[in-house]
């Protein structure tokens, strides 16, 4: 059957729907059903779109201990096409949307050697811990034992999953859009172990991502799939600016005439550069060109804190605005559950812990906490 | 009688997980423990000589937690020159017993990237989590050290000779050992003159890293460090193969092993297996006994199984080291680290196996 969305566009929308859990509370197996069900009603409903397309492993739902919500998820789709294309959609954690983290030193300040590959002498990738941590959770992740690939880790999958010439795409949107970049060059740096042969073409469609670790590991990365990267990001989006010290700089006055800027935005600013500082975090694919997003007033309330304008407007261009610039159409169910933990619920959640932080760290005074 | 040397830094150590059970914002955690700190450091006056709360604590909340995930603070004694004993508390995010087949954070390693170690050594990715989190921890403005990490604040205090013990029980008795070869590690950066000395005492804690870690790590502070465990407690038989392949006899007789405890120790194993886990040197073996007065005949070998090791982890450390804390104080270690919390996560651990299919469901 003939679709009508580009590769780009088909793969853009399977890494939103890893987000169809939303908010939803569960066991992992109850989270991982409810989403294979969804999952495999809109597969069927956009059919006209994206062509054929069938759920070969997962959903794998990860919940950290204490959690009942699904805070890391992913699964594999394939195409009916000849040669096949397999998409592997990686969610944004949920536990941590990536509005939660911007106050998180932990998953930023410390950084982990690259483990994987053999980078060039001299060079020393590394990644944050909260990449290291996030894709930890996805080297060990298994769906459960009603799912396709139960009890089978993602790279076991793949080794008996390409038997022969395929396209294989690592996505995700978000704190996915950062995993997926980490995903991806750990599954080139073992391609030996898992495809022998060398039958899957490896690519990575990256959107909304936060900077995945340093200098090096972009470099490190640009070397081996930057040719082979779509990178997606939109210009006003604010997490794509999230770790480089010089794009940073740039947050308190995104939105500016429309949202002027305001003691929160830069002490919210300052301190992701403060705990940035001496990571040297940049982008991969670096050179890529930002899709130009434009700001939604219509969502800008006159009376509201500007704070608050700013957080609904980050949240709008982190989901919404995606949507437009990659003429992308989601069901109203699939859009509230991503924009429930990326969008500006998400961010409006947020709020009342990043001032929190803030406050306890005195980094704004109390009468504005 | 007064306390030794290791039965106070024991003391200390185990109040640094007064808040297990408590809920509520990182400011008010703190505001909580920092008086029942005080209180018990003043009670016990007459055991463990004259203790200041000089540091802390410092509460760590991952994103959306309501609990103290980590927990650090620091005490010093009157004594010259100085002790400073840095506790951590059993990280709470997870109980101890939730992590026994907590793939991700033994499954991956993570190379030991201070000091100079032979090529090799590595930490699991759950003892570096939780030690890049006490690397960053800092007090809450209403502490001592408020928005001081725990290395600065030691660099101001070693203007003069100083000893830093660094204790810890559980998973603490895992990280305890790794901040103190940290400190050692970096001395150079926060005590130019190394007036410091450092010392560990960790009790009741699973291996932190590999053979080659554990080898660094003895060559390094061996010698200074008292590591302590109780025969009869499973945490410490995490994640060496060895002493894993020993947890499903541990309490037989009486606790005949069932399918779930064969279950559960065979899902440790295999997560662990390529790990090469070792102990560092452990110090002080105190032999257990069972205790044969909470088996109860009607719960499944599973649940008494969970049962004494709990006792095994908490109650027995005191009775065999001669501590005491307090009834109120006891009742809330147990809640959140001893009997009740293991007997709590049973039904997680049996759902977990169950999804993995390593046992049967409704396997008994």
């Amino acid at each position: 059957m003939a679709s009508s969305y580009t590769p780009e566009q088909t793969t853009f929308y399977f890494s939103m729907l890893t987000n169809l859990a939303g908010e939803r509370t569960g066991t992992p197996d109850e989270l991982e059903e409810f989403v294979a069900g969804r999952l495999d009603a809109h597969l069927q409903a956009d059919i006209d779109k994206i062509g054929v397309w069938k759920r070969v492993w997962g959903p794998a739902v990860y919940q950290a201990p204490l959690s009942n919500v699904a805070d890391n998820a992913m699964y594999v789709v394939r195409s009916a096409d000849d040669p096949p294309r397999i998409v592997v959609a990686i969610a944004g954690t949920n536990t941590a949307s990536a509005f939660d983290i911007l106050v998180e030193d932990l998953f930023v300040e410390q950084q982990v050697p690259w483990l994987w590959g053999r980078p060039p002498a001299g060079m020393n990738p590394r990644i944050s811990a909260g990449t290291f941590i996030g894709l930890t959770v996805l080297q060990f992740l298994s769906p459960g034992p009603s799912m396709p690939g139960a009890n089978q880790r993602l790279a076991a999958f793949l080794a008996s999953a390409v038997g022969e010439p395929l396209s294989l795409t690592i996505t995700g949107h978000s704190l996915g859009g950062t995993l997926s970049v980490a995903t991806a060059l750990w599954l080139a740096n073992t391609q030996s172990a898992w495809d022998p042969r060398g039958l899957a073409a490896l690519s990575c469609q990256p959107s909304a991502g936060l900077t995945a670790g340093n200098a090096d590991f972009a470099t490190y990365y640009d070397g081996l799939l930057g040719s082979r990267t779509t990178r997606i990001y939109n210009d006003i989006d604010t997490i794509p600016h999230y770790w480089n010290d010089a794009d940073l700089s740039k947050l308190p006055s995104l939105y500016e005439p429309a949202i002027a800027s305001d003691p929160v935005i830069e002490a919210l600013a300052a301190a992701a550069r403060a705990a940035a500082s001496g990571g040297g975090y940049t982008q991969t694919n670096r050179t890529t060109p930002a899709l130009a997003g434009t700001i939604e007033s219509s969502i800008i309330k006159p009376g509201a804190p500007a704070f608050e304008n700013y957080l609904a407007q980050a949240g709008y261009q982190h989901v919404q605005e995606y949507l437009t610039l990659m003429g992308i159409s989601m069901s109203a169910e699939a859009l509230a559950a991503v924009d429930s933990v990326a969008g500006t619920a998400a961010a409006l959640r947020a709020a009342a812990r990043l001032r929190a932080t803030l406050r306890r760290r005195q980094a704004i005074p109390s009468a504005l906490a | 009688m007064a306390y030794t040397q290791q039965q106070t830094v024991f003391f200390l150590s185990m109040l640094s997980n007064l808040a297990i059970s408590q809920t509520g914002t990182v400011d008010y955690l703190e505001q909580y423990l920092a008086e029942h700190i005080d209180a018990h450091l003043k009670a016990q006056q007459g055991d463990i000589g004259v203790w200041t709360r000089v540091w802390g604590p410092a509460v760590y909340q991952a994103p959306r937690s309501t609990v103290t995930d980590n927990v650090m603070y620091v005490a010093r004694s009157n004594a010259t020159p100085p002790q400073y004993v840095v506790c951590v508390a059993g990280t709470n995010f997870n109980s101890v017993f939730d992590i026994l087949i907590e793939d991700l954070f033994v499954g991956q390693q993570v190379p030991w990237f201070y000091g100079n170690p032979p090529s090799g050594a590595a930490i699991a990715a759950g003892t570096f989590i939780g030690l890049s989190v006490l690397q960053i921890l800092t007090p809450g403005a209403a502490m001592p050290g408020a928005g001081q990490g725990v290395k600065d604040f030691l660099k101001a205090q070693a203007s003069q000779a100083i000893q830093v013990i660094t204790s810890g029980h559980s998973l603490g008795g895992a990280l305890s050992p790794c901040l103190a070869l940290w400190l050692l590690d970096t001395q150079r950066t926060w005590d130019p003159q190394s007036r410091a000395t450092i010392t560990s005492e960790p009790s009741a804690g699973p291996t932190a890293g590999n053979a080659t870690f554990a080898q660094y790590y003895d060559g390094r502070l061996g010698a200074v460090t008292t590591n302590i465990h109780n025969s009869l407690d499973i945490v410490p038989h995490a994640w060496n193969d060895t002493d894993l392949a020993a947890l499903p006899n541990l309490y037989n007789p009486p606790i005949v092993p069932d399918a779930i405890v064969n279950g559960l120790v065979a899902a440790a194993r295999q997560l662990a297996k390529n790990g090469s886990y070792t102990q560092i040197e452990t110090g002080l073996q105190l032999d257990g006994t069972v205790n044969t007065t909470i088996v109860d005949p009607k719960r499944l070998a599973f649940e008494n199984y969970l049962v004494q090791a709990g006792y095994q982890h908490i109650d027995a450390y005191f009775d065999l080291l001669h501590v005491t804390i307090g009834s109120t104080a006891m009742v809330v270690l147990r809640e959140g680290l001893g009997s009740p919390a293991a007997l709590r996560v049973a039904p997680a651990l049996r759902a977990r196996l169950e999804r993995r299919g390593a046992i049967a469901a409704g396997a008994k």
